[in-house]
């Protein structure tokens, strides 16, 4: 589609979805554009063709995925919304909002299981695969050509892999400390701050994080030790080339004599049933959302674990967007503002999300009695799981707590069970900023002495 | 992927995440399992399995096109 111009206020954008030209503010993401712009449901799922849309917030789950620009499987809840974009919904059939191919997922209420269907009779087996193929759109190709320069190799000291804000405050250390410092930092890393709680709230935590960044690129500003690749994501561990990131329009390869993990922490889903509905969003997205000054609904529904759900409840109803929430599973102790915050005691829970194209109800039960209320959006403050994917590739020992949930295992001085691999932060385990802090500056001492060790053999 | 077929793989006898992954191909979609593994290891220790370690995510972690593979490596920079 044509993107001509178009009268519009100067701080905003031109784009398209799906045929229709929508405005964005600069600064904001695709999927926040679409959720400004009221287009709760960006693409359908694979399988069932059930609707998708803003989710994580975060770039973690599948739900947001769309083509723009031509490139299919694009994580619009991390892409910058750029002027004239044409972004498209992806895996649907006929159009976003009635596909035919979502009746699948009536028929099948209870599953598929592919070992067990489409294989009788055996002659008709080569026609289904072709059609359960073309019925799902993820092998769909780029239809344009993708700029890529040559990888380059980059050398330093100590690499810092993270979104952590920790990974600011240990870069700045080790930098300061004259050590070859590279820190591989993507576009979130401000987006940790809200997991770091002291106490019940992380508001306070979170601007005193705000207050070292600031500091710390203050101070390091043109620093001669410290080298920072923004907007990075990490790929991976080799064993030949080292840690492997995508920075713009190339691959990087570091192989440091120290490399120390600051990923920080990802939230998962609350389980009840149709959480993926679109208008259910992790606490990171009605986060990011709120501080884009879009309004999540008219009525949002807040769920999931306390402390964090009576803080995000009382920023949604005191905000600016004057928006009004019910709280499941509330505090009785919450000082709130009766007018706008309805408080539903512990007992009630989420049993189900129900709706076409969006959430349009839920239905609470209390073990007892089942209710349904209407609502346009609903909050999940889902557990917080240490993120492990490079640590588990560079083959650092991961511990289970007696929760299950898996960390990354480090000793009193920030050190995993490989050699010159640091971890710090919540991928450890660790929740509280301070301690963070503390441990940032335990891991540069230690780190000299490692260096001084490597440089004497 | 649903919670019935997953609750229908753990009753036929996949009652650990890596044998379950091989049946039902969690984790093996857009997401990679960096969302889902945690559902279905909860499922497994609320119908009694240990779930085990879980598996590791091979690179790459995030999805990247392939052109960008297919270059050549350059030089070396110093920080």
């Amino acid at each position: 589609m044509g993107m001509g111009p178009v009268m519009n206020r100067p701080d905003e954008i031109p784009f398209g979805f799906d045929g229709k030209r929508l405005l964005a503010r600069h600064g904001e993401t695709v999927a926040e554009a679409l959720y400004r712009n009221g287009i709760r449901t960006i693409t359908r799922s694979l399988k069932f063709h059930r609707p998708r849309g803003l989710h994580c917030g975060n770039g973690d789950c599948p739900n947001c995925l769309a083509n723009v620009n031509g490139i299919p499987n694009v994580r619009t809840c991390i892409t910058q919304v750029e002027a004239g974009m044409v972004v498209r919904s992806q895996n649907r059939v006929i159009s976003l909002r009635l596909d035919p191919m979502a009746l699948l997922d009536h028929i099948y209420r209870r599953g598929l299981n592919y070992h067990h269907s489409f294989i009788r009779p055996t002659f008709l087996r080569d026609v289904y695969h072709r059609a359960i193929r073309r019925m799902t759109g993820i092998g769909e190709l780029s239809q344009r050509e993708i700029a890529s320069k040559p990888t380059r190799r980059i050398s330093s000291d100590v690499l810092i892999i993270g979104q952590d804000p920790s990974a600011y405050i240990i870069a700045a250390a080790c930098a300061e400390k004259g050590m070859q410092t590279l820190l591989v930092s993507d576009h979130r890393l401000l987006r940790g701050a809200w997991i770091y709680r002291s106490g019940e709230s992380c508001e306070s935590t979170s601007s005193e994080i705000v207050r070292d960044i600031a500091s710390v690129r203050e101070r390091l500003r043109d620093h001669p030790h410290l080298h920072e690749i923004a907007h990075a994501r990490t790929l991976g561990a080799f064993e030949d080339s080292g840690v492997a990131f995508m920075a713009s329009d190339r691959i990087w390869t570091a192989k440091p004599r120290i490399v120390i993990l600051a990923e920080g922490a990802r939230e998962i889903p609350v389980r009840f049933a149709n959480w993926d509905l679109p208008g259910i969003l992790h606490e990171t997205a009605a986060r990011e959302l709120m501080r884009a000054g879009i309004r999540l609904g008219e009525r949002v529904v807040v769920t999931g674990i306390s402390p964090r759900s009576n803080e995000i409840a009382r920023m949604i109803v005191t905000g600016e967007m004057a928006h009004r929430a019910i709280l499941l599973g509330a505090h009785s102790s919450s000082e709130v503002d009766e007018d706008r915050l309805l408080l539903l005691p512990e007992d009630w829970q989420l049993l189900r999300a129900i709706g076409r194209n969006r959430v349009r109800r839920i239905v609470i039960t209390n073990g007892g009695s089942e209710r349904k209320i209407a609502t346009d959006c609903v909050v999940t403050c889902g557990r917080l799981i240490p993120r492990t994917d490079i640590a588990r590739q560079l083959g650092c020992l991961i511990s289970h707590g007696t929760d299950g949930i898996p960390r990354v295992h480090v000793d009193e001085g920030g050190g995993t069970s490989v050699r010159g691999v640091f971890a710090i932060g919540p991928c450890t385990g660790e929740l509280d900023y301070v301690a963070s802090k503390r441990a940032a500056v335990n891991i540069a001492e230690k780190m000299l002495d490692s260096l001084a060790e490597v440089e004497s053999r | 992927m649903t919670r019935d077929e997953i609750a229908d793989a753990i009753k036929r006898g996949y009652r650990d995440l890596e044998s379950l992954k091989r049946y039902i191909g969690f984790g093996t979609g857009p997401c990679q399992g960096k969302q889902c593994i945690q559902f279905v290891r909860e499922m497994l220790s609320e119908m009694g399995c240990e779930p085990g370690p879980g598996m590791t995510a091979r690179p790459p972690i995030v999805p990247m096109p392939l052109a960008m593979v297919a270059q050549e490596e350059e030089h070396e920079e110093p920080v």
